[in-house]
């Protein structure tokens, strides 16, 4: 299972933060740093859960499970709000 | 036909703009505005007043249409023409109508970023007032003009970016309405002022010859507000921006869908790269409103 960036949304950043759009709700949404890089890591292309944990970890001295958790909280509220969205 | 600038185009136009500047009369037109018998297509109102009268909009393939009952219609095409078909008799009611939104539609079209706001000139950087009607938008240019600063626009404020992607306001016409309270407030001086049609107690200066002929480097953002449980004064979040920036959209919101509301997004996050966008609390009476100014202007000249 593989989590990607939807086509509803569009995204910007400015001054080291990033700024992301739903043009089809007109919703303005931030994140916070670890979003950013979880975030980044998205824009490469679909990614596991695991390749997104990889990214973090290895910028962030956090254990594997605990960051599995925080990215799976993560991309549920992204997936919420249709900004990234799950493909087999 | 009469000729005028105004955001930094040539208008030709068969009805009179006394708001306007006067143009060449040799120039190229950018925007011709004609009378003329308008077919409307279906018509949704929207949250746009002006004296009192709600605003209707509709859009086909070809052009953006606005409707005031009782005072006249619009279709705008193509960034360079606009379609008059007044109902009203009195021409500076007529004026009013066409040099606001129904202009606006034409900026629009042409790709300007549009904003409900007055902005002034201190040195050589334009500063931005925006906010709720009530929050002081107008009240708070007139301080900073009467404080020395140019006028660049009221109410109807137009930025583009120059070739770095710097955000630039555009000189809109030399008219600034201020509320009689206001005049008294800052103690203008009456005999320079023109009362408009627009509501009995609002009176127009007009700065026709300091009125700046060039744009002006976008600096400073301002979203006046009058809440005392907010902070005097503060940083908006960057995330924050485009949805404020929205919030004070001049135009019907339906302009901004999908490519127009990435657009919008994309110019939002330009101004805020280049200039501060901060929350303000109005300063409380004029005495307050003046030292503010006052202080403002001073810490500029020093910064030069």
């Amino acid at each position: 299972m593989k989590y990607q960036l939807t086509s509803e949304q569009i995204s910007s950043k400015v001054g080291g933060e990033t700024v992301v759009l739903n043009h089809s709700k007109g919703a303005y949404y931030g994140l916070d740093e670890v979003g950013v890089l979880i975030w980044d890591t998205l824009e490469k292309g679909p990614q596991t859960i695991e390749s997104l944990c990889d990214a973090v970890t290895s910028a962030y001295n956090i254990d594997s499970d605990t960051c599995k958790s925080d990215i799976d909280g993560l991309l549920k509220d992204l997936i919420a709000e249709r900004l990234v969205e799950i493909i087999k | 036909m009469r000729h005028y600038t105004a955001f930094g185009l040539h208008i030709h136009s068969e009805i009179p703009l006394p708001e306007l500047a006067e143009g060449d009369p040799h120039s190229t037109a950018d925007v011709c505005i004609r009378t003329g018998a308008i077919a409307l297509p279906p018509m949704r109102p929207t949250m746009i007043y002006r004296r009192g009268i709600k605003a209707f909009f509709g859009q086909d393939d070809q052009a953006s249409y606005l409707d005031w009952a009782g005072v006249a219609s619009f279709k705008a095409s193509g960034g360079n023409e606009l379609l008059v078909s007044p109902v009203a008799a009195d021409g500076n009611i007529i004026s009013l109508f066409t040099v606001s939104e129904a202009l606006g539609l034409i900026l629009f079209q042409k790709g300007y970023f549009l904003l409900h706001a007055s902005a002034v000139v201190l040195g050589d950087e334009a500063w931005c007032f925006m906010g709720m009607p009530g929050a002081g938008k107008s009240s708070t240019a007139a301080a900073f003009i009467k404080a020395g600063c140019r006028l660049l626009s009221d109410d109807l404020t137009a930025i583009t970016f120059d070739e770095a992607g710097k955000p630039v306001v555009v000189p809109a016409y030399p008219q600034l309405k201020i509320w009689e309270k206001t005049v008294a407030g800052l103690r203008y001086d009456m005999s320079a002022l023109e009362p408009v049609s627009e509501g009995v107690n609002k009176f127009a200066y007009q700065p026709r010859e300091q009125f700046p002929t060039k744009v002006i480097p976008l600096k400073k953002v301002f979203f006046l507000h009058r809440a005392r449980n907010k902070p005097a004064v503060q940083n908006l979040n960057m995330a924050e921006i485009p949805g404020e920036m929205l919030r004070n959209f001049p135009l019907p919101i339906e302009l901004l869908k999908e490519d127009s509301l990435k657009k919008h997004f994309f110019q939002s996050l330009q101004c805020a790269k280049s200039a501060e966008i901060l929350r303000k609390r109005r300063p409380e009476g004029f005495d307050n409103l003046e030292k503010w100014v006052e202080t403002s202007v001073r810490e500029q000249l020093i910064a030069e």
